[in-house]
């Protein structure tokens, strides 16, 4: 069974986009084998007011019943942005989504921001997921109107220092994911899962020696990154670095833990 | 299909010969699973074309370059025509990004003699009868960029290569250049490279022409065959 715990719907406004609605995300997932997708909406990067995504995403999952069984909704939110107490009720209780996405560089706060740092206690007491992520797209090649600055693992760690009991998955594992060693030893002792999706694990054998096999779960980074990277990362681990119940592990028995279903 | 540019500016040319020679090496010890490149400097006009006629003797069938000048300087043009002659693959590191390292200058790159899209469409309109192979799209760079300037070249081949696996990469490729101009390359990403070919809209009979076909065409141009 394949749980991706990184997937989007919603636009990119600086490239067209293909399988980026939950029905054409959908035929993805069936094409290959994807059970339950994580996903959230782009468009909460760029709104002002993130909850209009979040309501955007609530709607379209609402309009068809094939959805309820496949996809599970995170929200986008601001925490510096007005209202974000009350959107997170509504995503919450109200909406039924499972976890927030929070991009600190895009919507220009620090990490360590005491909003941030609320915020994300909040949701650690709603028993919501937090999703940091190292970028969206690569830098290099992004659009002049884009953001230049991506994330390593270090510039992730003073909110996990911070808020050690809440559960955290990496997105997009595209850069350094060296620590300091008291760092490495925090990490191992948290609910934290990184996705596949990121070139940073292009030794996945190595990083689950490193960091333990239940720190890892599929994931696709779609629609921005193909959708088959990520599986290819787990299914060519070699029988010297994942056994068979390791890799059911990382397709999904992770993610079933953090998420609780 | 191996390799070992010299990556490192304003090395002596017995570099380059050293690490030719290491190809060399992996070429007889695993002969039925490596080709080889050979790399020169330009810069060094008589060696570099000794160094080609040596390798060509010994077996490899193409020529991998840095950015040691870019593609189009005039001090490659003895290289190309000996290469247009030998009918073999000329693949040149390339790029084009806004960005790279944080620099913001305009479709300029971090390296001056990086060569960018432009460089190899007025070197493939000079030699119409060399072949060029524009290295890895998916490098980081703008590849959308990249492919509308390479798409009126008949004669620049493009390999789908680079960590950066964007969704919808293939498929805007082969829109704009055709089936027959992809090649399938890693640049030692692995899981890329083949997860994005396997994901993306291709037929099986496109996708087995990038893995293998549409190179083994060209190799087969200058005397030599994979199948």
């Amino acid at each position: 069974m394949l749980i991706d715990i990184n997937a989007h719907v919603g636009h990119w406004p600086f490239k067209k986009m293909k399988y980026n609605t939950c029905t054409s995300l959908l035929e993805r997932m069936d094409k290959f084998n994807v059970e339950i997708s994580v996903v959230s909406n782009l468009n909460g990067i760029f709104y002002k007011d993130t909850q209009s995504a979040n309501e955007e995403l609530f709607e379209e999952l609402k309009s068809d019943k094939k959805f309820s069984n496949r996809f599970i909704p995170f929200a986008v939110l601001n925490p510096i942005y007005a209202g974000w107490n009350n959107d997170l009720n509504t995503c919450a209780d109200k909406y039924g989504m499972k976890g927030i996405c929070l991009y600190p560089l895009y919507h220009d706060y620090e990490i360590t921001d005491p909003s941030c740092i609320e915020l994300v206690k909040r949701a650690r007491d709603k028993g919501l997921i937090v999703v940091f992520t190292h970028r969206i797209v690569d830098s290099r090649q992004r659009s002049w109107m884009d953001i230049s600055k991506e994330w390593t693992m270090k510039d992730i760690m003073p909110i996990i220092r911070e808020v050690r009991d809440a559960k955290y998955f990496i997105a997009n594992p595209a850069n350094s994911m060296n620590m300091e060693v008291s760092d490495n030893e925090i990490l191992k002792n948290i609910d934290l899962l990184i996705d596949t999706s990121g070139r940073s694990l292009s030794n996945p054998g190595e990083m689950i020696k490193k960091l333990g096999k239940e720190k890892f779960a599929f994931g696709t980074h779609s629609p921005i990154l193909d959708y088959l990277t990520g599986l290819l990362r787990i299914e060519s681990l070699r029988p010297d670095e994942a056994d068979e119940a390791t890799k059911e592990l990382i397709r999904s028995g992770n993610a079933k833990r953090l998420l609780g279903i | 299909m191996a390799s070992k540019p010299v990556t490192l500016p304003d090395r002596p040319f017995q570099d380059y010969i050293d690490n030719n020679n290491e190809i060399l090496r992996a070429m007889k010890l695993y002969p039925d699973r490596f080709l080889g490149q050979f790399t020169i400097n330009p810069v060094y006009a008589r060696e570099s074309l000794e160094e080609i006629k040596r390798c060509v003797g010994s077996g490899m069938s193409g020529l991998k370059i840095y950015y040691e000048v870019k593609i189009n300087n005039p001090l490659y043009y003895p290289v190309i025509e000996k290469m247009a002659d030998l009918k073999m693959v000329i693949l040149i590191h390339s790029y084009s990004g806004i960005g790279r390292g944080g620099y913001r200058t305009k479709y300029g790159n971090l390296y001056p003699n990086e060569s960018t899209p432009e460089d190899f469409a007025d070197i493939a309109s000079r030699y119409p009868e060399a072949i060029f192979q524009f290295a890895h799209i998916g490098a980081g760079c703008d590849w959308q960029y990249e492919c509308k300037i390479l798409k009126d070249f008949p004669n620049i081949y493009v390999d789908v290569s680079g960590s950066n696996n964007e969704a919808g990469m293939i498929d805007y490729a082969i829109n704009y250049l055709g089936e027959d101009r992809l090649l399938y390359g890693s640049d030692n990403s692995y899981y890329q490279s083949i997860g994005n070919i396997l994901s993306s809209d291709l037929t099986d009979a496109q996708r087995q022409k990038i893995f293998f076909g549409n190179y083994n065409k060209l190799l087969i141009k200058g005397g030599f065959n994979a199948d």
